[in-house]
């Protein structure tokens, strides 16, 4: 037999919650406080991952790159000698496609002041290239961005506090140049070369600000540099037109590029999206946000460990009555659907109110957000995301939405148990129960 | 016309390993618009029975048989609607439902047979009426006395107008004077709308109302008197 009554569940759980308001209020509370914290962490780092994102693209990759496959396979040991040259046509047809291309150069050693030894990542670029591609430039807050034919380099503003040197002071870049033979046996020959100081650079990506190098790419091409002879490690590419507040979009796409390259992206080339290229970054960025999450979701045990608790209770308190719709006929999954409701519900005004507390604080901290440049200083940059300066949340509906719709199916599921006690005994117990 | 029989019914409890023979071997026949006292001491059965007549529970052996079909086959749910339709329940204790107002405790039976809320409604305030509390329908039961709770209760068993109405020692809570009002009540409406009473009392003021007398001990029936 089916039911076929409607019955007010819905009114009924709403009196039951009337019966105890302060302990209504305070499991409430619990429920909106702990929706509220998520909801709010969880913007705060889809802000920074988007943010950091943007960070990436804008000021180091672009939205996708160009490498030697044999480079890119062994990318974190900076394999100089894997470099590629010819790669003007590349270029041109880009630019042709309305894309921007900065081709570099980018290898390991270490600068030198008067005072210290500190080991650079350096980039050999060529200037108005790269301001096209890239517009970390925009953040050089002394002297200038690197110029063509110039024995300068552009530093991190880390890397200059941790060299101790200002603009125009003079800095001994050493390196070693990894080249192949002929016979493709690897080479190494020591080189210095002696730089002045040209530019300071502040971006919000901090490897920007870091131990790193922005040089002229047509000074490494001879004896002067490192032996270039019209080689290098990667070209970045971005569209033209494109707002540097959006992530790249499928205009931009790997696919779009291999498209617009055809046969000119030659064989031995690979290309990459700025994701793959940085898998490592992101990887970490994600791992970050699991643990933070875990946190919370401790915090929503406790909480729904207390409406279990609740509702173990409520069933105690009133077995009789529970004894009296039964024996009026009310059957037992009926009498279960009503516990299961009454915790649902808290689930859902808790949810809801905790998602309406969290709109003007996400407002602000979307709209303002944090300065947090003094303490980015302070932790020397290292907050593992690629990000300084102004921390912004964004707004994620999906997550309100998922909450409020998670928080009442699981506070209802934690009226389960204490609602299958309630049927458990007999009606006639139930009646005989003190 | 015979509403509900039972034939030797027994009705075993065990607490502890140790059983307790509630009932042993009752064999009673109700017709309808009696007005039935089932009487005995504490302990001898009473509640047990009317918990047997009245669909609740299930005999250990014997069997109920209501409007000439046997319960002994029907399942939990069948049993529930088979209550809903025909069988109302008065407590000592009343049991109101506290959240609700009289008017919706009232409701609460006739909602489980599916009826329009505006005839739910229109019911209601009339059984309401009927029991002497009208202008009480938004007063919650706790705003009530006693005798007026139990009011509620007569109001919310008649409403679904019952084969029968099984009375738990109704006056059991209630002061002698009060306790009277009650059974005055129950019998007005066992007169003008023929419903059929069976309630258990030990209490001698009570029984002078009933029109037939069951007397009960150590779960056997001893003695009956019709009036
Ligand atoms: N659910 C139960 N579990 C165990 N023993 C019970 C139960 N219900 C009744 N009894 C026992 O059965 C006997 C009859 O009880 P009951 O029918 O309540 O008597 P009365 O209503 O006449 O006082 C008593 O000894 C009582 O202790
Ligand atoms: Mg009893």
């Amino acid at each position: 037999m089916k039911e076929k009554v409607k019955i007010d569940y819905f009114g009924l759980s709403l009196r039951n919650l009337g019966r105890h308001k302060v302990k209504t209020i305070i499991t409430l509370i619990a429920v909106a406080v702990g929706v509220l914290a998520y909801v709010w962490m969880d913007a705060w780092l889809l802000g920074m991952n988007i943010d950091s994102k943007r960070n990436l693209i804008n000021y180091e990759t672009g939205s996708s790159k160009i490498y030697a496959k044999a480079y890119f396979n062994k990318k974190d040991e900076l394999p100089m000698y894997e470099s590629f040259t010819n790669y003007q046509d590349i270029i041109k047809k880009l630019n042709d496609n309305g894309f921007n291309a900065s081709p570099n150069f980018v290898f390991g050693g270490s600068l030198l002041s008067p005072k210290q030894e500190v080991p650079f990542l350096f980039i050999g670029l060529d200037p108005e290239l790269e301001k096209k591609t890239l517009s970390y430039y925009k953040f050089v807050k002394e002297g200038t961005f690197v110029e063509k034919g110039q024995f300068k380099i552009l530093i991190g503003e880390r890397g200059a506090e941790n060299l101790g040197v200002k603009v125009g002071d003079s800095v001994r870049l050493s390196t070693v140049i990894d080249k192949k033979d002929e016979n493709g046996k690897i080479k190494h020959i020591n080189q210095l070369i002696e730089l002045i100081v040209g530019g300071i650079v502040n971006s919000p990506n901090p490897k920007t600000n870091g131990n790193i190098g922005y040089l002229p790419l047509d000074i490494l091409q001879d004896e002067m540099g490192l032996l270039l002879e019209g080689h290098i490690i990667q070209i970045c590419i971005r569209k033209a037109d494109v707002s540097e507040s959006a992530l790249p979009n499928n205009t931009e796409s790997v696919l779009k590029v291999k498209q617009i390259l055809g046969d000119t992206l030659r064989p031995e080339l690979t290309i990459v999206d700025w994701a793959t290229d940085a898998k490592d970054y992101i990887a970490a960025s994600n791992g970050d946000n699991v643990s933070n999450r875990v946190m919370l979701i401790f915090l929503f045990i406790i909480v729904f460990m207390g409406i279990a608790n609740t509702m173990l209770m409520a069933v105690i308190e009133r077995t009789k009555e529970i004894g009296m719709l039964r024996s009026m006929g009310l059957l037992d999954h009926s009498v279960i659907i009503l516990f299961l409701f009454e915790a649902g519900l808290i689930g859902f005004i808790g949810s809801l109110i905790g998602n309406i507390a969290s709109i003007p604080l996400n407002y602000f901290m979307v709209t303002y957000g944090i300065d947090y440049s003094e303490m980015a200083k302070q932790m020397n940059g290292n907050f593992g995301y690629r990000i300084t300066a102004i921390f912004r949340s964004a707004w994620n509906f999906h997550t309100m939405i998922a909450s409020v719709i998670i928080c009442t199916i699981v506070s209802a599921a934690m009226a389960f148990l204490p609602a299958l006690k309630a049927v458990k005994m007999s009606v006639v117990e139930t009646l005989r129960f003190e | 016309m015979s509403i509900i029989q039972t034939k030797d019914l027994f009705k075993d409890y065990e607490v502890n390993k140790i059983v307790v023979n509630a009932l042993r071997g009752v064999t009673i026949d109700f017709t309808q618009g009696e007005f039935t006292a089932i009487v005995g001491p504490s302990g001898s059965g009473k509640s047990t029975l009317l918990h047997l007549i009245g669909c609740l529970d299930k005999p250990t052996k014997g069997d109920v048989v209501v409007d000439g079909d046997s319960i002994a086959n029907l399942s939990k749910n069948e049993l529930a609607y088979l209550r809903r339709e025909k069988i109302g329940f008065i407590f000592q204790a009343y049991n109101l439902i506290p959240v609700l107002t009289a008017l919706e405790n009232v409701s609460f039976p006739l909602t489980l047979l599916g009826h329009s809320p505006k005839k739910v409604r229109d019911l209601s305030y009339f059984a309401l009426k009927e029991v002497g509390l009208e202008g009480m329908e938004n007063r919650r039961p706790k705003e009530l006395s006693g005798g007026q709770q139990q009011r509620i209760a007569i109001a919310r068993a008649l409403i679904k107008k019952p084969k029968l109405i099984l009375a738990d020692e109704p006056t059991a809570n209630l002061d002698s004077k009060i306790g009277a009002e009650i059974l005055e009540l129950m019998l007005k409406l066992n007169q003008e709308e023929k419903t059929t009473f069976v309630f258990s009392t030990h209490d001698k003021m009570v029984m002078d109302y009933a029109r037939r007398l069951i007397f009960i001990r150590d779960g056997k029936i001893t003695e009956e008197q019709r009036k």
